[in-house]
């Protein structure tokens, strides 16, 4: 079956990015297809390079890459919610005359319509982090 | 056209559990999540559900982690592959924040 996920939360401030990646890892463990994983407003820190975490606890932008890379996940952040939280690519650093790139670059950075497309093409789609 | 309810919220703290009950249809399910797990220990959702013909069920992980036994009421505990089953199993979810 082919699944889509939309995480509105951000690590380490509610659950949901956490019960995302497990419930992510799990499906394509059954052998079911994610079709793209969306992450929207809040839940854009979970693809901020940037992050730092404190030894005793679970790195989940890391986790999130990690997963990403391994299956090669489309990971789409919304670019409204991205920028105005400063997860930004080399272009949108440069645009807005930022000094630095966050983004992890596993993840693409781009529109409410991807979220879209993802409802229009998935069997299933589950929100994470309301 | 069944749907699994997903209330990831504690029934102390929000009415998540609340608008979800007055939602749910013969046939749904709701699936606890989170601090949402917390209403296994209410009697509130066995008595909310009697009759309606929907199954109940609580993400085990969570419920460990918050000391949480659903053993004796109507609650079923599911891991992530169970979560993954429900998802598949109902043709919607709706995740009440």
């Amino acid at each position: 079956m082919i699944i889509s996920l939309v995480i509105h939360g951000a690590p380490g401030t509610t659950q949901g990015a956490q019960t995302a990646l497990t419930f992510c890892r799990a499906a394509l463990a059954a052998g079911h297809r994610i079709y793209r994983v969306f992450f929207y407003e809040d839940g854009v820190h979970n693809a901020n390079a940037l992050s730092v975490w404190p030894q005793d606890e679970q790195d989940l932008n890391a986790a999130w890459a990690s997963l990403v890379r391994e299956h090669e996940l489309d990971a789409v952040v919304c670019v409204a919610s991205a920028l105005k939280r400063g997860v930004l690519n080399a272009d949108e650093a440069s645009r807005y005359e930022k000094p630095a790139a966050s983004v992890e670059p596993a993840f693409d950075i781009s529109g409410l319509g991807q979220w879209v497309d993802a409802c229009l093409n998935s069997d299933r789609v589950v929100s994470f982090g309301v | 056209m069944s749907t699994l309810h997903i209330v990831n919220k504690s029934p102390f703290r929000s009415d998540a559990l609340q608008r979800c009950l007055a939602l749910v249809a013969p046939g749904d399910s709701i699936l606890l999540i989170e601090d949402g797990v917390l209403a296994a220990s209410l009697s509130t959702l066995a008595d909310s559900v009697s009759g309606r013909s929907v199954t109940c069920y609580a993400l085990i992980d969570d419920l460990a982690a918050r000391g949480v036994s659903a053993a004796d009421t109507c609650i079923r505990s599911v891991d992530a592959t169970g979560f993954v089953n429900l998802i598949v199993e109902h043709r919607n979810s709706l995740s009440h924040g």
